[in-house]
């Protein structure tokens, strides 16, 4: 059975195949002539490259090391808008990062026009948020997080293609001594909701999950395989995974659902175990942990390890996950119809 | 009574019959389930067995196919791990990720018949990781010898390739 024969009816099938990861990988496939260049700049076949591999691949990190926010590539994929200057990454999901600014000797706490962006990092396009309502920091001292998602529900989106184009939620969300307070931005109507509160020690604890007891420095948030919040923390040398149990009340509900031994896995880093803390979980890719002095990724599922850069410094790490199929326009063009 | 499990045979290009559980080659194989839907009206009440003729695939290339099959879809043979493995250390991995790995280690043109098999019998499992191997093969080979591989000739005029490393050079 000659080669060419397999070429006419299934390049496509196995191009397809290479890890989203490594996108070099397509770049070069489409230097070997033009079928397979207009193959792999054709819509068709990137969309159909997304839908196959699901997960988008881990690009890299944003960390923030003092007042700058910059890309730590852990593929081979070098992001055209790599430094964002004054700027921090807070947050990331679906192809969009959340950053607040850091202006010189600005009140930590009060967060006013334009001090949140959600900012897609491959096109560059940014969006601007309106200042937050008043009587979200009425009550200081407070602390405060926010997270930037597509706005369509899980079933409904697959959250492949969504950031370009598609409508985003930004969820704010701050805690004072006693309360809790959410507020949510729509980019659908451009601005933030009423917020909604919750008393923290008080009557309506519906909004509350509790932990369980345990000896973590730190813990990671983990989305389980079948969607179900799940958290992990680091003690002795161990990773230790824990599952929401499903239709829980207020106080029990937490299972262990796996323990990985870090030590073997770890030993040719040279960590310190017992400085050893998990930083984030990103869902089905990669865990980020801290070690003695130096950041660093693991593969979920090969085990491998990459190095992100040293701890010192750094203010915070965010992870960001897209599909990275760059266009091949000069080599497209070249003869022939293009699909 | 069918107490015993039935089986089928099935026939290569080559005139060869191999035994397969008419079970799990009906899990497998979208193509050999047709077939033996359409046979079994006819053999309902007959005790004889059926002989399908694969005309497309090779006694070298079924037998492979086959032994893949027995492992990956007899159900009794296969061990599954918990679904709900977030984190796979080393030496975690599943059961029959060796057996995979050592199944797809063959030359090219074995290879190649595979995906063929593959697509052929609708054995979507087996085709999924039979391109996925070819395309392994493919990420470690340059240009010039991919093109070797496949007997493609570079239809770049030099300038054009120029442009395509000056607009990608981080790939390179």
């Amino acid at each position: 059975m000659s080669l060419p024969v397999l070429m006419d009816d299934l390049v496509d099938r196995i191009i397809i195949r290479f890890p989203p990861e490594e996108p070099e990988l397509l770049v070069r496939a489409s230097l070997v002539c033009k079928r397979w260049c207009r193959l792999i700049s054709d819509p068709a076949f990137r969309r159909r490259f997304r839908k196959l591999h699901r997960a988008p691949p881990m690009l890299g990190v944003f960390c923030t090391r003092h007042s700058v926010s910059s890309f730590v590539p852990t593929s081979s994929v070098p992001l055209p808008h790599a430094m964002r200057s004054n700027w921090r990454a807070i947050d990331s999901r679906h192809g969009r990062v959340l950053l607040r600014s850091l202006p010189w000797g600005h009140d930590f706490l009060v967060l006013s026009a334009g001090n949140l962006l959600v900012w897609d990092p491959i096109t560059d396009e940014q969006c601007p948020l309106p200042k937050l309502p008043d009587q979200l920091f009425s009550r200081v001292p407070c602390t405060w997080t926010a997270a930037v998602l597509c706005a369509a529900a899980d079933g409904v989106c697959d959250h492949i293609d969504c950031h370009s184009g598609g409508s985003f939620l930004v969820v704010f969300m701050c805690t004072a001594a006693r309360e809790a307070f959410t507020c949510v931005y729509s980019s659908e109507t451009g601005a933030w909701s009423e917020p909604t509160s919750a008393k923290l020690r008080h009557a309506e604890e519906t909004s509350l999950i509790r932990l369980p007891r345990t000896n973590y420095r730190q813990i990671a948030l983990v989305k389980m395989v079948d969607g179900r919040l799940g958290f992990s923390g680091v003690h002795e040398s161990k990773l230790y995974l824990w599952s929401r149990e499903a239709g829980s009340e207020k106080y029990a509900g937490w299972a262990q659902s796996q323990v990985i031994d870090l030590e073997t896995l770890l030993r040719p880093l040279g960590t310190l175990m017992d400085s050893l803390d998990v930083i984030c979980f990103v869902d089905g890719v990669a865990a980020i942990f801290s070690g003695t002095d130096e950041v660093f990724a693991i593969d979920l599922k090969s085990g491998r390890i990459t190095k992100i850069g040293e701890l010192m410094g750094i203010n915070n790490i965010v992870p960001y996950m897209s599909f990275y199929t760059p266009a091949l326009v000069a080599a497209a063009t070249g003869g022939g119809p293009r699909a | 009574m069918a107490s015993e499990k039935k089986v089928v045979f099935l026939r290569s290009s080559d005139g060869e019959a191999f035994e397969v559980s008419e079970e799990v080659i009906s899990a497998a194989s979208v193509t050999i389930k047709g077939m033996i839907d359409e046979e079994s009206p006819s053999r309902a009440d007959t005790a004889a067995t059926t002989t399908l003729a694969i005309p497309n695939v090779t006694a070298a290339t079924l037998s492979r196919v086959l032994h893949y099959v027995n492992k990956h879809f007899d159900a009794a043979a296969v061990v599954g791990r918990p679904d709900d493995y977030i984190f796979c250390a080393p030496g975690d991995e599943h059961p029959l990720a060796r057996f995979d790995d050592d199944f797809v280690d063959v030359d090219n043109d074995t290879l190649i018949d595979l995906v063929h098999a593959a697509e052929y019998l609708h054995i979507k499992k087996l085709f999924d990781l039979t391109c996925k191997a070819v395309a392994d093969k493919l990420k470690g080979r340059t240009i010039d010898q991919i093109r070797e591989t496949f007997g493609i000739v570079n239809d770049y005029t030099v300038e054009e390739e120029v442009e395509v490393y000056r607009e990608n050079s981080w790939a390179f």
